[in-house]
């Protein structure tokens, strides 16, 4: 019998506005975590991003590897060719918790 | 517990509070940082540079606090520390800000420094000294980077002793 997949969601807001709902950000921000983890340690961690508002976004990563993501998350300075920072505000089990957490 | 950091330049206290710090102090403007060269110091400055007998001197100084402006795998610079019984402040922006082969060997800097702090038993904590808001950290990224840099002992204390050391009372 298959293990249900447990996840882990970060809470993470940007230090300039930017649209996370468009995909081609999205798939700058998977390339650079890609860059910054390593194949193997990037496929353990699968992670999924949730665009929450301008300056937030919620990631979705595999339980016990959300140490990974946040130093992946510190390490990126860049998605899209804009220059911005990412802070991780908070980690979840639950993304209503972090829902909660959003700026209003 | 109460997470402090330093950077080069002003936060309001909510984007401070929203990043879980209880405050980032300013260099230069909320903390006196100065070169460890000069003789005088005033009360509760913090020295800062690499020459080893100069930041070693400063610490001697009762209310002197000692920053490292990058890695420094030095175990004659270490063992002073250790003998002044301070908390020695790590910029660890270079693991953020560089890139490609630099970063790596910065990170190796970074965790050879901390494991002769871990030998010597001298107390070490990691700052930012962020020039802008895109090298600040939250204090969640900072206490896993220096979990993963090998900052001694529970990253938490590594975080609040800069408020303690610097005499603020919880």
């Amino acid at each position: 019998m298959a293990k249900r997949i447990k996840n882990r969601y970060l809470l993470a807001q940007t230090s300039v506005p930017i649209d996370m709902s468009l995909i081609e950000n999205q798939k700058s921000l998977e390339e650079k975590m890609l860059k910054a983890l390593g194949t193997a340690t990037y496929s353990y961690t699968m992670p999924k991003i949730i665009p929450a508002s301008q300056n937030e976004f919620i990631l979705r990563v595999h339980r016990n590897t959300e140490e990974h993501a946040i130093l992946a998350l510190s390490f990126i300075k860049e998605i899209s060719g804009k220059r911005l920072g990412i802070y991780t505000i908070k980690t979840s089990g639950t993304i209503k918790s972090l829902r909660e957490k959003l700026i209003k | 517990m109460r997470f402090y950091d330093i950077a080069n330049l002003r936060t309001e206290s909510s984007f401070s509070k929203r990043l879980g710090f209880y405050r980032i102090y300013q260099a230069g403007i909320e903390i006196d940082v100065q070169d460890a060269g000069k003789q005088q110091y005033k009360k509760k400055a913090i020295a800062t540079g690499s020459a080893e007998n100069l930041l070693a001197r400063a610490l001697k100084e009762r209310n002197v606090i000692g920053i490292l402006p990058k890695a420094q795998p030095s175990k004659r610079l270490i063992a002073m520390v250790a003998d002044s019984n301070k908390v020695l402040f790590i910029n660890v922006n270079d693991a953020i800000r560089q890139e490609g082969k630099a970063q790596l060997k910065s990170i190796y800097l970074y965790r050879k420094t901390l494991q002769y702090c871990r030998k010597s038993k001298a107390k070490a904590s990691p700052i930012t000294l962020a020039e802008s808001e895109e090298y600040l950290l939250s204090a969640r990224q900072l206490m896993t980077m220096a979990k993963f840099l090998g900052f001694s002992g529970d990253e938490k204390e590594a975080l609040s002793i800069l408020g303690v050391a610097y005499g603020e009372k919880d």
